[in-house]
């Protein structure tokens, strides 16, 4: 199919950008890389009256770490944070996920602040990040907001961006040394999205762990203090210590009642859990 | 007026093929790996080898898509759940592996110049030497799958089944 008739700008600063949006009045799409509003368009599933393109702005292709944590522009791609053109906070967390997006056209192309405004459930970012402890910078006209990945997927596909506002940035907390992680997911074929996630920041030293079991219908389960998945106490034999019985409970809390679905789930986080310890 | 053709002997020519399958299988997950395929098929006299080896390779992806990933599923109301190529998933190079070919050529005796059709034979043999190969690695497990396409959650569900049935040795 083909996309309904729109107009195109490509505004040169954010400021521009934004006063678009906000004239527009929510009849406007942003497109960033393109890789999944393409297809959007393509079945008419966005019928937007203006597409704003904001590949040419460059004050969201910026990469720095401030104050120890690491701040991407939205439009930093996903072969950026791969090839490590980017620097890179997590020891190597991020790079490794970047480089199993996809294939690389789509990573070549696809953008960070794209994928997590796109909130697709089967998507990497938004899992990972959270598991990270990232967080997004959103910006209007009105000024800037900020939150935790967690808080801004709400839904499948749904994201708590207002009309008129825009990802600006990805604030991407250091990963201490003591901190393990691990990220698993279990696709169909090689460059197919997901059918389940599973990622864990777990640091026995602090006693803390982030779990996220992702991939689901709907928004990530996000498990900011995870310890009720290691038997109550996170330290050093985690992996021991796994609970697939609560992983599980977790999956039945959050409506997945078809047990198979939810085996396959617990049975990557045990992937990602194995990673992490080994 | 209508005219046909029609050859003295007109039973088809046939060609022969086995194929063997090694998979792995991670009962947990449901994922479906091919370690090695061998294919032999006996399509009479090779006139061009190349295209013969081709029209296998191409057979083979669509055999294995019929084992693992092609499927039209409907819902209750009869509307079809897999209108795109999104939904429907289709092989693609990593998930075709490079196969062994070997051929015999045993001449036709019916033909010009001994060949025989070598059309089908590499499409129709794949789901069921990959489902033998899954159910072979699942045994143990006491699992029968009996449905194509394999997929994770159809290995997943009859691993849960069997174990709650206590069929499973393991
Ligand atoms: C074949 C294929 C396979 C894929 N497989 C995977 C996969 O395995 N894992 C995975 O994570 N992703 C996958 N993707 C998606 C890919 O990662 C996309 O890059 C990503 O989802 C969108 O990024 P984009 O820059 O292309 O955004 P676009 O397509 O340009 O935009 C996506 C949406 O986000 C909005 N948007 C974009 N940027 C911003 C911004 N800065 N602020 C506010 N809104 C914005 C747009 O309006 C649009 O609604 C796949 C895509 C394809 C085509």
């Amino acid at each position: 199919m083909k996309p309904v008739p729109f107009s195109y700008e490509r505004p040169r600063d954010l400021n521009s950008a934004l006063s678009m949006l906000a004239a527009s009045r929510g009849s406007a799409k942003i497109i960033a890389g393109g890789q999944s509003l393409g297809p959007m368009l393509n079945l008419r599933l966005v019928q937007p009256e203006l597409v704003v393109d904001i590949s040419g702005l460059a004050e969201l292709k910026r990469a720095e770490i401030r104050g120890g944590e690491l701040v991407l522009g939205a439009l930093v791609t996903h072969a950026d944070i791969e090839d490590g053109r980017t620097a890179d906070v997590t020891r190597g967390a991020m790079p490794g996920v970047a480089a199993n997006i996809a294939y690389r056209a789509v990573r070549n192309r696809g953008t960070i602040g794209g994928s997590l405004s796109h909130a697709d459930p089967a998507a990497d970012w938004i899992s990972a990040l959270a598991a990270l402890g990232a967080r997004v910078t959103l910006r209007s006209l009105a000024g800037v907001r900020s939150m935790a990945i967690e808080a801004f997927v709400v839904g499948a596909l749904e994201s708590a961006l207002d009309a008129g506002e825009i990802v600006e940035a990805v604030h991407v907390p250091a990963r201490a040394t003591s901190a393990h992680w691990g990220y698993a997911k279990s696709c169909r074929k090689t460059g197919e999205f997901a059918h389940a996630i599973g990622a864990l920041l777990v640091d026995p030293a602090a006693a803390a762990a982030r779990v996220v079991i992702g991939a689901i219908d709907t928004a990530p389960i996000v498990v900011t203090d995870a310890a009720e998945l290691f038997g109550g106490r996170i330290a050093a034999d985690f992996k021991q210590r796994f609970d697939a019985r609560a992983a599980d409970a977790l999956l039945v809390k959050a409506g997945i009642d078809d047990a198979a679905q939810r085996h396959i789930h617990v049975s990557v986080l045990k992937r990602a859990v194995f990673e992490a310890a080994a | 007026m209508t005219q046909g053709y029609k050859p003295v002997r007109d039973s088809g020519t046939f060609s022969y093929a086995a194929h063997a399958a090694v998979v792995a299988v991670d009962p947990e997950v449901g994922e479906v790996e091919i370690l090695d395929y061998v294919i032999v098929e006996d399509g009479g006299v090779l006139v061009n080898p190349m295209v013969v080896d081709g029209q296998i390779y191409g057979g083979l992806a669509q055999g294995i898509g019929t084992a693992l990933y092609e499927e039209m599923p409907f819902d209750n109301s009869g509307q079809p759940l897999a209108t795109t190529l999104a939904d429907y998933l289709l092989p693609g190079a990593t998930e075709v592996p490079a196969a062994r070919l070997d051929h015999m050529e045993t001449p036709s005796p019916y033909t010009q110049f001994g060949v025989k059709g070598i059309g089908e034979g590499g499409a129709i043999a794949p789901p069921a030497a990959i489902a033998n190969a899954v159910n072979d690695a699942l045994r143990p497990l006491g699992v029968e799958l009996m449905q194509s396409p394999i997929t994770p959650h159809r290995v997943v569900a009859a691993v849960l089944a069997a174990r709650t049935s206590g069929r499973s040795a393991a």
